[in-house]
């Protein structure tokens, strides 16, 4: 059950498999929180994210459409259906919960730090990843989502594009504009050698 | 034959980084990178803001166990019991009980509200009376 591919785990667990989801969640779990980490900035609200996608896909599945049925929207070559229907699932999760009033944003987004490093150079590169990760934060969300899933996530553009609901171009776009943000908020660390 | 301008677009959008870029144009972009000095320079200073990118903090470990999920989430009904369950139509003996205890409760909601308003007539006017007389400096 480890090899078969998403779209028939699915099935299967729309019909009431639980074994069968539970190796879906497994195999996407790591990657769904990484991303929703990277679009909200913080771990507890990524994590209630990820939880409610993935109940979707348990509710969701005995209707599922596998890829090879009529109307499916995947094609030769793309990533399962199924992935592509989750990360859009967590995207829009993520950029919905955004919309909400964010009363400590940039004090969230400190926690993406993990402090198990230490010593001067790793404070200091601590110090440098805690301005990165502010940066990120600043960008509107749609720019911050296109560099989690595109950049961080390794996600390919048409997949990308998909989890956005938006056209390849319009993902190249909001990417264009969200490391042009970056490049000019935190070009005095590549001019000091921190692009090194 | 990628051009120039598409090439730098790509860099713009998806960083220096062949794995990045579209599976589609990856090749034709590493052909114009191999072969035109230009492309190089323009990949070296995407090259510089994935350096930053690369730099964010790491992600805090999750704390998400994936069994307890699993075990919570499977046993949450889907929607095929919700979705497929046949949709009845209220029997008519259901029906009519349902208006008969809609009657009754309502029934009994007046026959207490005059009992209660009967009450406050006889006790608490001249209790009322009493409590005002007591507190007033006049």
């Amino acid at each position: 059950m480890q090899d078969e591919l998403d779209d028939a785990l699915m099935a299967r667990a729309g019909r009431g498999d639980k074994s069968a989801f539970a190796v879906l969640v497994r195999r996407h779990l790591a990657r769904a929180t990484a991303i929703a980490q990277r679009i909200l900035g913080n771990r507890s609200d990524a994590e209630e994210v990820v939880q409610e996608a993935f109940l979707r896909c348990w509710q969701k599945a005995p209707d599922w459409q596998p890829a090879e049925s009529p109307g499916s929207a995947a094609k030769a070559g793309e990533r399962a259906q199924f992935a592509t229907w989750l990360y859009r699932v967590l995207t829009n999760l993520c950029l919905d919960r955004r919309r909400r009033p964010q009363p400590v944003e940039l004090e969230a987004a400190g926690e993406i730090a993990d402090t198990r490093d230490d010593g001067f150079a790793q404070t200091e590169r601590g110090e440098v990843g805690k301005r990165v990760a502010e940066a990120m934060a600043r960008l509107p969300d749609r720019q911050r989502a296109a560099l989690a899933l595109c950049y961080y996530e390794d996600l390919g553009n048409i997949e990308a594009a998909a989890a956005l609901n938006i056209s390849i171009g319009a993902l190249e776009s909001l990417l264009v504009r969200g490391r042009r943000a970056l490049r000019d908020s935190l070009g005095d660390l590549a001019i000091d050698g921190g692009a090194g | 034959m990628m051009g120039l301008d598409r090439f730098r677009e790509l860099l713009d959008a998806y960083g220096a980084e062949p794995r990045r870029w579209p599976a589609n144009e990856r090749a034709m972009a590493e052909a114009l990178f191999a072969q035109n000095p230009r492309a190089r320079d323009l990949r070296a200073k995407a090259a510089t803001i994935d350096a930053l990118l690369d730099r964010t903090a790491p992600l805090a470990p999750p704390i998400i166990d994936a069994e307890i999920l699993i075990g919570q989430i499977t046993a949450m009904p889907q929607s095929q019991v919700v979705a497929f369950r046949p949709a009845q139509r209220p029997a008519a003996g259901t029906f009519w009980l349902k208006v008969g205890s809609l009657a009754a409760a309502a029934v009994i909601g007046f026959l207490l509200g005059v009992t209660q308003l009967a009450n406050i007539g006889e006790n608490s006017a001249p209790t009322s009376v009493l409590e005002l007389a007591d507190i007033s400096p006049w």
